[in-house]
């Protein structure tokens, strides 16, 4: 690199952003599928989730990752803070994204009144139309009805939001619930692999 | 954060509005002596034009100018305990050992742009002239686009 390479405009025409709750899997998720080193704003935390009590580490500022399609197109991908206090970041990536994946925990003890909870928070920064839902830690194989309760709570956002389980580690997953989020926001000339 | 909506189309062809800034951006390296760079993006943090990084650091320098402005703000207003005395945010700069960045605003039209500029082994007040300079000079080229 040469101190004066120009770079013009931005080169991702997308942004997908992951929100969900403390140690649901969204940084993980964005590092198991991202094709350039992650921006990394975590940092030590006392604050335990009862679902995953050995995560030890938090998001306070935003990861950041990109899916490179081809030479010239990418996918920017955001995974934001999911405690309300660092809501700034919120703020400023949610209105811009065309995409918004909700990761949540299906295996906590109030998952859908907990789904809900977010719904009504995402409210005020995005278009229902734009969201989708990952559930995560659901023991497979999964049957529909075990859905049941989170398709209900979902259609009071929007009733043909898309709903996938999927594991933050297992890049497919990720990258399914990728494509979900963008196939649910009609952009037909993407293909992403799952 | 104050609104930042959308100023001149540039999520549309960020690459032309980028094109039209970029003279004021390419005098940057000969006014610092030593290795640096300069990402001028949008509020929400796309590229628009960018000197000394690489196609890999766009997004995300961009993103991080948008956030570290954001999160500046929200620090400042948190801060001003008294709302009538509160100000925007105009200016931040980081020191990282030999790293120097200064990121600030430079209006455009109804909205404004961010200036992220890093230096090393550069004095901050140098960081500082040179970066307020070419925002001064970004800020003459966008003038010229009223009425159009």
């Amino acid at each position: 690199m040469t101190i004066d390479t120009v770079q013009l405009g931005h080169n991702h025409e997308r942004r997908v952003v992951f929100v969900g709750p403390f140690g649901v899997g969204k940084t993980t998720a964005l590092r198991a599928i991202s094709d350039i080193a992650v921006v990394d704003t975590d940092v030590f935390t006392a604050e335990r989730h009862k679902a995953n009590p050995e995560k030890a580490r938090t998001t306070v500022g935003f990861d950041y990752g990109e899916i490179k399609l081809d030479e010239k197109q990418r996918i920017a991908l955001f995974g934001l803070p999911g405690q309300y206090r660092f809501d700034a970041m919120w703020q400023t990536f949610l209105p811009s994204a065309v995409a918004v994946v909700l990761w949540v925990y299906g295996d906590a003890p109030q998952a859908e009144r907990d789904l809900g909870i977010w719904l009504e928070v995402l409210r005020r920064y995005i278009a229902p139309e734009v969201l989708s839902v990952a559930v995560t830690r659901m023991t497979e194989p999964v049957e529909e009805e075990q859905l049941e309760g989170f398709y209900n709570v979902l259609a009071q956002f929007n009733p043909l939001a898309p709903l996938i389980c999927a594991d933050p580690r297992r890049p497919e997953d990720v990258r399914s619930a990728v494509a979900m989020a963008l196939s649910a926001i009609s952009v037909p000339d993407l293909e992403i692999s799952a | 954060m104050s609104s930042s909506g959308p100023v001149l189309g540039w999520k549309t062809d960020s690459v032309a509005f980028g094109r039209f800034v970029q003279p004021a951006l390419e005098g940057l390296p000969q006014r610092l002596t030593h290795k640096g760079s300069a990402v001028l993006c949008s509020p929400d943090g796309f590229n628009l034009c960018s000197v000394g990084v690489t196609s890999d650091q766009i997004g995300k320098m961009a993103a991080l100018a948008s956030s570290l402005i954001a999160i500046g703000e929200a620090t400042a207003s948190a801060v001003h305990t008294d709302a009538a005395s509160a100000e925007q945010l105009d200016l931040l700069t980081l020191q990282s050992g030999s790293l120097t960045t200064v990121c600030i605003k430079v209006p455009c039209l109804d909205s404004y742009l961010l200036l992220m500029v890093s230096a090393h082994a550069t004095a901050l007040g140098v960081v500082l002239t040179v970066t307020r300079s070419v925002a001064d000079e970004v800020g003459k080229r966008l003038t010229r686009l009223r009425g159009i």
